[in-house]
């Protein structure tokens, strides 16, 4: 039995039920009080940790199982989780603060879920409150993603489930382990990677995140994704499919970026993109890359929790949200300018911030495992990083051209999470044995040797000076680019149409049909002798449809209870 | 750009390629880990091959052009500069034509009908009736050729082009 009362899951949805009961300056410092709390009792665990109770006689729910990797998670998550809500302190309505922190819970839940059951639970619950996080915006095209998103992630729950079921059925254990080969192993895989956002299962999130608020998108950045990349890394270490799959997760999220107008909608492709290295790494599975997977995981969580705010707090300030409509708003925002750019060095990998130390450590490992041409493909991915959020989102947004954009004042706890952000990013890249002596395998690496740092400072140059040439051509397109959910979004409205034309004449008529029947019936027994009557005005047919259905209930309870009485008996 | 900027940026690569000449590697499994400059070579290209790789896919498969209707200045009130949407007259996914009635909207306490700009696809609404927009705010999208769009974007955000 550990250290504590309940599990830090329990801490975030106990504080996310007591929010609304609290007002003002109280509320404020409760809810930056709970992830300082849980922080402190991540502190105090040590690895092998478990709390358990018994489930359905024969199981049990392991609530809290404590390894290395899983605290290496639990720690970034709650980490963004006081910066998101430092940054969403202003918001007055307590539903996006009740939503986050239930959201941030159910990924804790995740986090320690020590079996299948518990961990599909926590995984449903973070779906549901991510939704009410998209939906807390409350206008009609959030309304409407946060619909896609929970239809998409109902989906892939039920894929998992199903999973579960036969992994159930053929090891007759739920501890999360690897699943049994055949149907279980690959709807788990399934249901995992749709959370992870691979390719084709990914347009749930470039589409649903830009439509959250400014201030919710932080939280949802950081969760869904990073803890399918967990449960990835702990059953299906080493799957070959995820080497590729990875590897073409970074390059896809790198090209769609570039085609991308909406500022967040393009920070949302590069989440893919990265996530794609934390697959990657996963799919090599040698100590090195698992330890890559999970600090880049660590760093990605603040480098793309200090982008969004930069990009939320310009879309906060202007009321824009697209390139082509921004620019030259430099001297006005020079501080989110400055923040904005901590971020995008270190998710490019630029010597001195996070991206550095992470990154090209699942670099390093696809060479070490002789896989050159995954080597090639994630470094060219980095270069397509640096180019649209370091390169061409910046120029666009901050130093194109003026148009007389007028900007609004930020709420100084917007600035102050972004600030904390943007350092966390550069302490650990300049100190980066913090973040690695946290590591689950402990595997010696040394970012910053001569020629890494020569070589990545090349590369970002080389970029810079194609870009430059380019630039001209690169500007936003006032253009929607079409991703895999048209599909989904095609196949639904026809579902619609479907439902609402030939299936509902269908049902009509069948229950047309029915009541005619049950009517001719009724006929029978009242009248006998008229056996058939055809029911002429729509009065008398209400009038014999109630009689109908009270005789139709009353036949179905007596054979109901017949049926009763007889399994009685017979048992 | 200017050229000062090109010589810096020149300069810096320089630099960064002549100190690589002088560095030991030092994780070398592939050849290409000992050849000098390889990083600012392959980044070079590399992000050739990136831009013009997602222009082709853009421009012939995944491009839709869409314009974002705002809320114009005059359509709103001028002491707040906000405006109530009262009504849609069409819904998302509907062909329009030109100066067909779009919204009807509320300013201060008057009711008037916007029109729609050009012939296209109403693709998006951002407003439900009794929501209040300030200006400049997008009121729904509408999805048009790509010439109409820049004619759109000069109308509605002045006459600065994108690529100044």
């Amino acid at each position: 039995m550990p250290s504590c009362i309940f599990p830090p899951a329990l801490i975030y949805i106990g504080a996310a039920i007591l929010v609304p009961s609290l007002r003002g300056r109280i509320r404020d410092v409760f809810i930056l009080l709970v992830p300082v709390i849980a922080f402190a009792q991540l502190l105090t665990f040590t690895p092998g940790e478990f709390w358990t109770i018994p489930f359905l006689d024969d199981y049990q729910l392991i609530l809290l199982k404590v390894e290395l990797i899983r605290l290496c998670f639990a720690y970034v998550f709650v980490i963004l989780s006081f910066l998101a809500t430092l940054y969403a302190l202003h918001i007055k309505q307590p539903g996006q603060h009740v939503a986050g922190l239930f959201y941030v819970g159910a990924s804790l839940g995740v986090v320690f879920a020590g079996d299948y059951f518990t961990l599909f639970v926590f995984w449903e619950l973070m779906a549901v409150s991510s939704a009410a996080v998209i939906l807390s915006r409350n206008n009609r095209s959030s309304r409407h993603a946060a619909y896609r998103y929970l239809l998409v992630h109902i989906a892939g729950g039920a894929c998992l489930m199903a999973g579960i079921v036969f992994q159930l059925a053929a090891t007759d254990s739920i501890a999360v382990v690897t699943p049994a080969p055949g149907l279980p192993f690959y709807l788990i895989l399934i249901g995992f990677c749709l959370n992870a956002a691979v390719p084709p299962l990914s347009a749930w999130l470039s589409d649903a995140y830009p439509e959250a608020s400014v201030t919710g998108a932080i939280y949802l950045t950081a969760y869904t994704t990073k803890t399918a990349v967990l449960v990835l890394a702990l059953v299906f270490s080493g799957t070959e499919i995820l080497i590729w799959a990875g590897a073409i997760m970074t390059l896809y999220g790198v090209v769609f970026a570039m085609l991308e107008n909406d500022i967040r909608r393009l920070l949302g492709y590069h989440i893919i993109s990265q996530v794609g290295y934390m697959v990657c790494g996963v799919g090599l599975g040698t100590e090195l890359a698992v330890d890559g997977a999970t600090s880049h995981a660590f760093s990605h969580i603040l480098y793309k929790g200090v982008l969004f705010m930069g990009a939320g707090a310009v879309i906060h300030a202007t009321g824009r949200r697209r390139m082509s409509e921004l620019g030259g708003i430099l001297r006005k925002m020079p501080l989110t300018f400055i923040l904005y750019m901590i971020g995008a060095f270190s998710i490019a990998g630029a010597p001195g911030w996070n991206g550095f130390i992470s990154k090209s450590m699942i670099i390093t490992a696809a060479s070490d495992v002789h896989m050159p041409v995954i080597e090639l493909m994630l470094v060219l991915a980095s270069i397509g990083t640096f180019l649209s959020t370091g390169l061409k989102l910046p120029y666009y947004t901050f130093i194109a051209p003026d148009r007389g954009i007028k900007v609004g004042r930020l709420p100084k706890n917007m600035t102050a999470a972004m600030i904390g952000g943007a350092f966390l990013c550069t302490m650990f890249g300049i100190f980066p044995d913090l973040l690695y002596r946290l590591l689950p395998f402990a595997s010696e690496y040394h970012p910053y040797t001569a020629d890494h740092i020569f070589g990545s400072l090349g590369c970002m140059i080389a970029t810079g000076l194609v870009f430059m040439i380019f630039a001209r051509y690169l500007g936003g397109h006032m253009t929607i680019t079409t991703d895999t959910d048209w599909f989904y979004r095609k196949a639904g409205n026809y579902l619609l149409r479907f439902t609402e034309g030939p299936l509902d004449n269908g049902a009509q008529a069948f229950t047309r049909f029915v009541v005619r029947s049950v009517e001719n019936v009724t006929n029978a027994i009242y009248h006998p002798g008229s056996i058939i009557r055809t029911s002429d005005s729509s009065a008398a047919a209400r009038g014999t449809l109630i009689q109908s259905i009270g005789i139709g209930v009353g036949l179905t309870s007596v054979v109901g209870i017949m049926y009763l009485i007889f399994f009685y008996f017979s048992v | 750009m200017s050229k000062r900027t090109y010589f810096i940026v020149i300069g810096a690569l320089a630099l960064v390629c002549a100190a690589e000449f002088f560095v030991h590697p030092h994780h070398t499994i592939y050849p290409w880990h000992t050849i000098p400059c390889f990083e600012a070579v392959f980044g070079g290209i590399g992000c050739v091959a990136i831009i013009l790789v997602s222009r082709v896919l853009g421009q012939f498969f995944l491009w839709r052009t869409t314009f974002s209707v705002p809320l114009e200045q005059r359509n709103a009130d001028t002491g707040s500069s906000t405006a109530r949407v009262l009504n849609w007259l069409v819904e998302s996914g509907v062909r329009v034509s030109e100066n067909q009635p779009i919204v009807e909207i509320e300013i201060s306490g008057n009711t008037k009908v916007l029109l729609a700009p050009a012939r296209g696809k109403v693709v998006q609404l951002f407003a439900d009736p009794g929501n209040e927009l300030r200006a400049g705010e997008t009121l729904y999208n509408i999805e048009v050729t790509h010439t109409v769009a820049e004619m759109l974007q000069k109308r509605f955000c002045g006459e600065e082009d994108a690529h100044a």
